[in-house]
């Protein structure tokens, strides 16, 4: 079986990668005490203002990260190395979902998106192997990728424009369950009890599919 | 607390990368991948929101939108799997079946 004996290189950079991870690791729990401080009951509880605003610097500091992991993602020659930071970029969202009080969603992120969804890709990464050989492509149809560009931009400019009109001036206060457990699994199992269900219906239809299309035929099968 | 604005762009810039990489790479995994970075952009925004109304129901909506993604990834990749046994390529300039 070809397929599988296929060698991908390895990359240098992997170590480095991991590394940084690991301190993305530790980096979280010490930010989400920070956070903690920096809930507004802390800050009527201690009658003045908190000098050091925990949720804006780690905000800062993982939307820096999750900006730098999306770059170095799109750009990797190796797929790889592509996923591997990804999955940095994952942990950092999860990060800025600490930020905002979201901590049953960071969980979910490191969980089922940087753990399961990024192991998917893993497989299929070393199942098909390294088999880029024109990368970008820029000199191909150099004409469509600059009114691509063009449009992305337009695009985001009246995105970054739309979004900051339509930001509310100020956040409202949060109670001291928001974004637990306790208050996630209230409005998943009270208001949107029927779209989990379906949800869950989705996934199994598409495991069942996903088996269907990946399964060999029976005269390939023969061949093997 | 973190100014809803800056999320919003912080999500937006998220959403534009992935689609950079939607229309510059050729290899079908890191294109897929790069949709996955415009669904974390989308899902950054409902959490934003969700922070700015003080309310669980945009937190709901992401929940939902990750079970969507791992549907579509599972689907996807499936897919990707299938079209290398039979093409032989992960490059999307190549695969043009449906064009003939």
């Amino acid at each position: 079986m070809d397929l599988l004996s296929q060698k991908t290189p390895l990359s240098q950079r992997r170590p480095f990668i991991s590394s940084l991870m690991a301190t993305i690791a530790l980096l979280v729990p010490w930010l989400a005490t920070s956070v903690a401080w920096a809930t507004p009951q802390a800050a009527a509880a201690a009658k003045t203002a908190p000098a050091f605003n925990g949720a804006l610097w780690t905000f800062y500091i993982f939307g820096a990260l999750t900006i730098a992991g999306a770059l170095l993602t799109i750009t990797r020659r190796n797929p790889v190395t592509a996923a591997l930071w990804l999955v940095f970029t994952l942990f950092a969202t999860a990060g800025v979902y600490l930020s905002l009080h979201a901590t049953f969603m960071a969980a979910i992120q490191v969980l089922v998106y940087a753990g399961a969804i990024m192991v998917l890709f893993m497989f299929v990464v070393m199942m098909v192997g390294n088999t880029e050989r024109q990368e970008f492509g820029i000199m191909r149809g150099l004409f469509s990728k600059v009114v691509a560009l063009g449009a992305i931009a337009l695009l985001g400019w009246r995105l970054i424009s739309l979004l900051m009109r339509q930001a509310p001036a100020k956040a409202a206060m949060v109670s001291d369950g928001y974004g637990s457990v306790h208050s996630m699994g209230g409005v998943l199992f009270r208001e949107y009890l029927f779209p989990f269900e379906a949800i869950s219906v989705l996934l199994l239809v598409a495991i069942v599919g996903a088996v269907v299309i990946s399964r060999r035929s029976t005269e390939e099968k023969e061949e093997v | 607390m973190v100014p809803t604005g800056y999320v919003l762009v912080l999500a937006a810039v998220l959403f534009l990368l992935g689609l950079v990489g939607v229309v510059l790479r050729r290899n079908v995994i890191i294109v897929m991948m790069s949709v996955e970075l415009m669904l974390n952009g989308v899902n950054m925004t409902l959490i934003g929101f969700a922070r700015a109304r003080g309310e669980m129901f945009g937190q709901a909506f992401s929940f939902m939108i990750i079970a969507l993604a791992a549907a579509e990834a599972a689907v996807g990749l499936a897919i990707l799997v299938a079209i290398f046994r039979t093409r032989r390529t992960v490059n999307v300039d190549e695969i043009s079946l449906m064009r003939h």
